[in-house]
């Protein structure tokens, strides 16, 4: 049996859903095909517990292109924006943990006085840059090697609007973002917490650690650039995208994996599933990673060397684990008990940041592992039972492949989920004794669930070399494929990574304007 | 310091020249004798003995041997015949020629591949998908070309009657006379004449070697270096990588780069077929037309006389084939250049074999070369003839 | 008294480089070197009898060609060595040694993987191409993004188009060359580790990074546009060591009529009106010039011999912030007689080069990891010459000199700098069990032993922190950057005083260019017509 469609979209994540909202609302026959049984892909709400609820994988969804998702009009569809951003909790060695804010203005008694003006200078400078920032996130990257005029002006608007901002702010920019997060940091700051509060949540998906250079650019992309975050996280954000989708016509299958390219003499003819039925299409927008869609959905011998070897050198070794947990109360963090804290990282200084990222170089698990931690109950009282909370614990530098006799198996994992559960007692003294139910997903576990390559969070690492015009590579990176009908759009595309819902928008509209 | 061959014991006593070169980081004997004309004329009207073990030689197994030669190479190799040989060349994705060689079918699932440059990781990239294995055979297997209008004699009296029935560019696989060792014998060379290639493993190189001295006595065999192959090679008009063109793997510059079509390799594309390198590129080509040809050509040996004669010389040539470039003039304007110059003692002519403007590469089109004589620059006519140069019956007989 | 044209203060190899070019345009110039020796940290010295070392700096690669034209450096004294080879001993017995010869170099490596070996011409020929793109970018004074001036923006526009202008594949090449990690960028290219670990340590020499840092790539170029007498791609020593260099530079400039004074040590730039107008020497004597060329590094130069006081705020903070960070010493020995290396017994070609002992990049990363956290490597990676080979001028007969760089040894060790000479001969004593893993009998060959800390490269040559390039090379110190934005061009916010070491433009290594393209823009701004 044989169907067809204008566009096929692969892959019901935030980025499949929003290329399918996008591509649905400007009157194309759209058809989302999803392997699993639910569509959100990594965004999905999970029932880890009985009654016990994930919101996506990583819940953090502070940097989403809420811009570009703007004429999806979400809102319409039940999606909700916080108007709060909730505070980072970090330790400090006074003993009372830092509440961070990224606005200075809410750090009321939080900081010293110079240093609140340290960071106010700080987070100034970062405002003054963001909307030029969010102009090329927002926007597809430039033919680096035949700009359009359209985009020589665009790219000259923006050097233009940079160099108004002052000479000061120009060279500060040009020497900070290819620097590394601690030389920014120290330079800047003078408190360890605020200086860790800023980098750490930065340093996800990347395998690095803030001594290394290029990292004061998320850093800084994280200041300027985090925005109140949608209610319910990730999953209400799925959940709205795929309403929106349907609501504008798209055809959601679920169930349905992609098993390969059809191709003829003009480029895609159609999409092969798991089954063998095939779906007529001259369009597929691929959300998934590419090297999934290069290296195994599109034949061997189609795509030339260049372009598979550009698939293939994307780096994308996942280090971030989670460990789920079911709680019989929200945790109560030492020396803010009274609060409720909603977010919280453990490590008490850039050095313990360094050290933690050491192990992902020689493939161990980290011996004094840093956690970010996230109690989306506090927000989302849906997600637990009444009374009770769920904690997502994230830690970063866990290898995908780790080094030893056999890699992963279940004693590393027990070790990982004991150094995880020790590290967040550390912060909330008890909560070990409060957990009802945990789920621990490895790279190789988010790996095999969400089916990314390397089990990596964002499809792809993120370093100065695999964004913008290179994200996934400089042949790709606008989205378009040099096989003609084939697109890419998930988060291994600009803006992609924590940036959410930008590639699925951006690459559906060059698919449209290819037309 | 280059490596010696597996019939190194042989071919050194017999080098009273000691001209060797380096050959894909093996020692290879340039000529055995000071001058080049005894072996020249062995190998036109005798047979000859060449050490060709320095190629790049390399075994693709599996049961998608014939689908990654098809990816990797111009022409399709689905259905090519168990014990055939093609001459072919390979592309990279721009179309542009990276390599020429052969490939031989020893079996339903096993090809051998011959390269002037490594090509291990460009074959292997190619196999995503593919239930194939590739080996590095170069420095395992050592091969002889044995060639000559006497080179059939050679060979019956080395394995007997299957010599009569292998036919151009057909491969038989028998055994090595008294041993079991494993004879791989090819119906191919580099020549231009009736000729052999002889493929055995490491070990029983020298057994080899002796046995066909032995069954060559009677037949004038001798051992040949690459200063006469350069030679024979030109009269069979055969181009040389890295001499009448330049791998695209080692120019650093497009100008630099070939496609097949510039080399005159049109017989070998097929385009209508599964992708392969290059095929994109190389339709684009093929419509386009290329823009120089491969040409052969024949220097006026009277003007080229002339030119000695004005200053009281006699006519000088250089051993064996010049390597060195020189333009190629058409009223006034260069329109290419020559790459191999041979006088050919066979044919007393002196040719050429050089790259032209496409228009211009038809047969008979009179062009000059330019022609150095006591450091000043003169002209003489060349024109383009059709290739090959010498091309006896026997050579496909 | 004698008003200079100009006083070079240091008589480094781009000091007297500086002075060399202004001399030669006609204008007096008096060159105070505060040791005994000219040269700076391009330097020989007979640290033990009748054993000459290259105490510093110990090879010569990227000497800028049209400076030994220019100069005449030939005429003068300057004699070039190359080396032969780049020899890696391996912990196991085994041994990979990439030689100047391509082909050796390929069969060579075959032997740990017949597809490297195939991917290293193409890796080289890339590499040239990359190489060939980015010499224009050293040989010319940084872009000025800071200025609205049309001729600059033009620059600007230009330098742009200069990048921007290849085939895709070469920009990509150039976008991850600049961005990416060394390892990372091997990765694309390699699959043996014992090929990529020792071709990675190009990217990291006087660096505080690792080989998986981002931004440490594009030093491989490095190895890729080393040039003596214009040949692309060798390295040498040179003949009686670095300080051959030098002196003759030094010559050069004598010969144009620079005088250079040694033991006269700068106390201070003396400052009046706002404007530098000469300097005091340590014994007090007043020496006065139209303009004062600093060849120090940009802390010693501004916060020591300026003064705050005579700076602009921004333009103090700027080189306050301005990372130094040594991460690296030297220990140089003098030999009874040829080292043997176990794994390649004997003498040989293979000890006329330089060894690397970087056996595997997890060894780097140790290394490394230990220096981040305030420690010498025990294990360091070492680069080893033994000059002597191929110079008998610098040993007694049947004696070696052998000179290891050592990495990593960072200037802020635990304890504070101000400890490194209780921790010198333990630093010392690492390096020597190191290569007593590869040169088992080492310990009964040593005659002497002189050990370099970062400390003691900061007390005895003035480099600060003891970075050997007066300020890191990561990509916020480079270019327009460097040592402060706004002020890469070899100006300085104090009227009449110039920069013009390895701190400025394009940095440093045994260049020349920063005190070249240094005198080249004082000539053309009129200051000394």
């Amino acid at each position: 049996m044989s169907t067809s469609a204008e566009v096929v979209v692969l892959g019901a994540g935030l980025e499949g859903l929003a290329a399918a909202a996008e591509l649905a609302r400007r009157g194309r026959v759209v058809h989302v095909l999803e392997a699993r049984a639910t569509p959100g892909g990594s965004a999905a709400r999970e029932e880890f517990h009985p009654g016990f609820h994930a919101s996506g994988l990583y819940p953090d969804c502070a940097l989403t292109r809420r811009a570009l998702l703007a004429p999806l009009d979400l809102e319409r569809h039940g999606l909700a924006w916080r108007s709060d951003e909730p505070a980072l909790l970090v330790p400090d060695k006074s003993g009372c943990p830092l509440l961070f804010r990224r606005d200075p203005a809410a750090l009321d008694g939080e900081l010293p006085p110079e240093e609140r003006a340290r960071f106010t200078a700080l987070a100034e400078l970062c405002a003054r840059v963001q909307p030029i920032l969010a102009g090329l996130l927002d926007e597809a990257p430039p033919d680096a090697g035949r700009p359009s005029a359209g985009e020589l002006l665009a790219l000259g608007q923006k050097a233009l609007r940079l160099r108004r901002l002052g000479k000061t702010d120009m060279f500060a920019l040009a020497r900070l973002l290819p620097s590394s997060a601690r030389d920014w940091m120290e330079d800047a700051l003078g408190m360890e917490a605020l200086r860790v509060a800023l980098s750490a949540p930065a340093l996800a998906g990347t395998v690095l650690g803030p001594r290394a250079p290029g990292t004061s650019a998320f850093v800084f992309l994280r200041q300027a650039l985090a925005a109140p975050e949608p209610v319910g996280g990730p999953a209400a954000l799925a959940a709205a995208l795929t309403a929106a989708a349907q609501a504008s016509g798209a055809r959601l299958r679920t169930g349905a994996a992609a098993k390969r390219l059809r191709l003829d003499a003009s480029g895609v003819a159609g999409v092969e599933l798991e089954g063998g039925e095939v779906l007529a299409t001259r369009s597929v927008l691929s959300t998934l990673a590419p090297a999934r869609t290069l290296l195994e959905l599109v034949p061997a011998g189609t795509l030339a060397p260049s372009v598979e070897r550009a698939a293939q050198t994307f780096r994308a070794r996942g280090a971030s684990a989670f460990l789920r947990l079911a709680l019989a109360a929200p945790p109560a963090f030492a020396g803010r008990e009274k609060e409720p804290v909603e977010r919280a990282v453990s490590a008490t200084s850039l050095l313990a940041l360094e050290r933690a990222a050491d192990a992902l170089k020689y493939r161990r698990l980290p011996a004094e592992p840093w956690i970010e931690v996230r109690v989306p109950s506090r927000s989302d009282p849906s997600l637990a039972p009444a009374g009770q909370a769920v904690a997502i614990v994230a830690c970063h530098t866990v290898p995908h492949d780790l080094s030893g006799a056999g890699g992963w198996n279940d004693a590393r994992r027990a070790e990982l989920e004991q150094a995880l559960l020790a590290a967040f007692e550390r912060l909330a003294p008890g909560v070990g004794a409060q957990v009802l139910g945990k789920e621990l997903l490895t790279p190789p576990d988010i790996e095999t669930r969400y089916g990314t390559p390397g089990g990596h969070l964002f499809d792809g690492e993120l370093a100065l070399d695999q964004l913008w015009l290179q994200r996934p590579s400089l042949v790709l990176g606008r989205y378009a494929t040099p096989l003609p009908g084939l697109f890419l759009g998930g988060s291994g595309s600009h803006p992609g990574g924590p940036f959410r819902g930008g590639a699925g928008v951006l690459a559906a509209r060059a698919l449209l304007a290819a037309g | 310091m280059p490596a010696p061959t597996p019939f190194h014991a042989r071919t050194f006593p017999a080098c009273s020249s000691l001209l060797y070169k380096e050959w894909a980081g093996c020692y290879a004997v340039k000529r055995y004798d000071v001058y080049v004309d005894r072996e020249y004329y062995a190998v036109r009207h005798q047979a000859t003995v060449m050490d060709a073990t320095p190629l790049y030689k390399y075994e693709v197994r599996g049961q998608d041997a014939a689908r990654l030669l098809a990816r990797v190479m111009v022409r399709g190799f689905e259905r090519f015949a168990i014990g055939r040989v093609g001459y072919v060349c390979w592309c990279d994705e721009h179309g542009k020629v990276l390599d020429d060689g052969t490939v031989t079918r020893l079996g339903d699932e096993h090809f051998r591949v011959t390269a002037a440059d490594p090509a291990l990781a460009w074959l292997e990239r190619q196999t995503r998908g593919l239930r194939v294995s590739i080996t590095d055979s170069s420095r395992t297997l050592a091969a002889l070309a044995l060639q000559g209008p006497r080179a059939r004699d050679v060979l019956r009296a080395l394995i007997g009657k299957p010599a009569d029935e292998l036919k151009f560019f057909r491969a038989l696989v028998t055994r090595l006379p008294g041993r079991a060792a494993e004879l791989a014998v090819t119906r191919t060379g580099y020549t231009g004449d009736l000729g052999y290639e002889l493929w055995v493993a490491n070990e029983h190189a020298l057994a080899l070697w002796d046995a066909l001295f032995e069954a060559g006595a009677p037949h004038g065999l001798l051992p040949m270096g690459l200063d006469a192959l350069d030679v024979a090679r030109v009269e069979a008009g055969f181009l040389l990588g890295g001499v009448d063109y330049t791998s695209a793997r080692r120019a650093p510059i497009e100008r630099q780069k070939s496609t097949p079509f510039e080399l005159g390799f049109d017989w070998m594309v097929e385009l209508e077929r599964e992708p392969f390198l290059g095929q994109a590129a190389l339709a684009r080509a093929r419509k386009e037309g290329p823009a120089r040809r491969f040409v052969g050509l024949e220097i006026d040996w009277e003007d080229f006389e002339r030119i000695y004669e004005r200053y009281g010389l006699p006519p000088h040539l250089e051993t064996g084939t010049s390597r060195e470039g020189v333009p190629l003039f058409r009223g006034g304007r260069q329109v290419g250049y020559a790459t191999s110059r041979s006088w050919s003692p066979l044919l007393k002519r002196y040719l050429a074999l050089g790259t032209v403007e496409a228009d211009l590469a038809a047969p008979d089109n009179e062009l000059e070369i330019e022609v150095t004589c006591e450091y000043e620059r003169h002209r003489a006519r060349a024109r383009v003839t059709k290739l090959p140069f010498f091309d006896p019956e026997r050579k496909k007989a | 008294m004698k008003t200079y044209d100009a006083i070079v203060v240091g008589g480094g190899h781009n000091g007297l480089v500086c002075a060399a070019y202004l001399a030669k345009a006609g204008r007096s110039v008096l060159v105070l070197e505060r040791r005994h020796v000219l040269g700076g940290a391009a330097v020989s010295e007979q640290v033990f009898p009748g054993f000459t070392f290259s105490v510093c700096s110990y090879v010569v690669s990227l000497l800028r060609p049209w400076i030994i034209r220019e100069l005449e450096l030939a005429r003068f004294g300057l004699e070039m060595i190359p080396l032969e080879a780049s020899f890696l001993p391996l912990p196991d017995g085994d041994s990979l040694c990439r030689w100047s010869d391509p082909e050796l170099t390929r069969k060579e490596v075959a032997r740990f993987s017949p597809r490297d070996a195939e991917a290293l011409g193409e890796f080289a020929l890339a590499m040239s191409k990359m190489g060939r793109f980015a010499k224009p970018v050293i040989d010319a004074p940084a872009p000025d993004p800071g200025s609205l001036h049309p001729a600059k923006v033009i620059e600007l526009l230009r330098l742009g188009r200069h990048f921007s202008d290849a085939p895709p594949d070469e920009l990509e090449l150039r976008l991850k060359l600049f961005s990416m990690s060394a390892v990372d960028f091997l990765d694309e290219w390699f699959e043996s580790p014992v090929l990529k670990a020792p071709m990675s340590v190009s990217g990291i020499i006087g660096t505080f990074l690792g080989v998986r840092s981002p931004g440490t790539a594009y030093v491989l170029l490095h190895h890729y546009m080393g040039e003596i007498d214009g040949a692309f791609r060798s390295w040498g020593f040179s003949k009686g060591g670095t300080g051959g260099v030098s002196n003759a530079i030094a010559n050069a400039a004598r010969h144009h009529g620079a005088e250079i004074r040694t033991e006269a040590g700068v106390q201070r730039i003396l400052i009046e009106g706002g404007a530098a107008r000469g300097v005091v020497l340590a014994n007090g004597d007043e020496l006065r010039a139209r303009t004062v060329v600093s060849g120090c590094d940009p802390r010693r130069t501004f916060l020591g011999l300026v003064g705050r006081e005579h700076l602009p705020d921004e333009f103090a903070a700027d080189v306050a912030r301005f990372k130094y960070r040594g991460s690296s010493g030297k220990v140089n020995l003098a030999l009874d007689r040829m080292p043997e290396f176990t794994c390649r017994p004997g003498d040989g070609p293979h000890l006329r080069g330089d060894i690397a002992i970087a056996p595997s990049i997890d060894y780097l990363e140790r290394a490394h990891d230990e220096a981040k956290y305030g420690d010498f490597s025990s294990r360091p990676y070492l680069n080893v010459v033994i000059p002597s080979t191929v110079d008998p001028t610098v040993a007694p007969p049947g004696k070696h000199v052998m000179s290891c760089f050592v990495q990593y040894a960072p200037y802020h060790i635990k304890e504070g700098p101000e400890h490194w000479p209780e921790r010198r001969e333990a630093f010392g004593d690492a390096v020597v069990d190191t290569l007593a893993e590869y040169v088992p009998n080492i310990r009964d060959l040593i005659l002497h032993r002189q050990v370099l800390s970062p400390w003691d490269l900061e007390q005895e040559f003035g480099l600060s922190e003891g970075n050997i390039f007066h300020g890191e090379l990561t990509l916020e110190q480079l270019s327009f950057l460097r040592p402060a934005a706004g002020w890469a061009r070899y100006r300085t916010p104090v009227p009449n005083l110039w920069l013009g070491g390895s701190g400025a433009h394009p940095g440093g290594g045994i260049m020349g260019a920063p005190g070249a393209l240094c005198a080249k823009a004082m000539l053309a701004s009129g200051a000394l017509r």
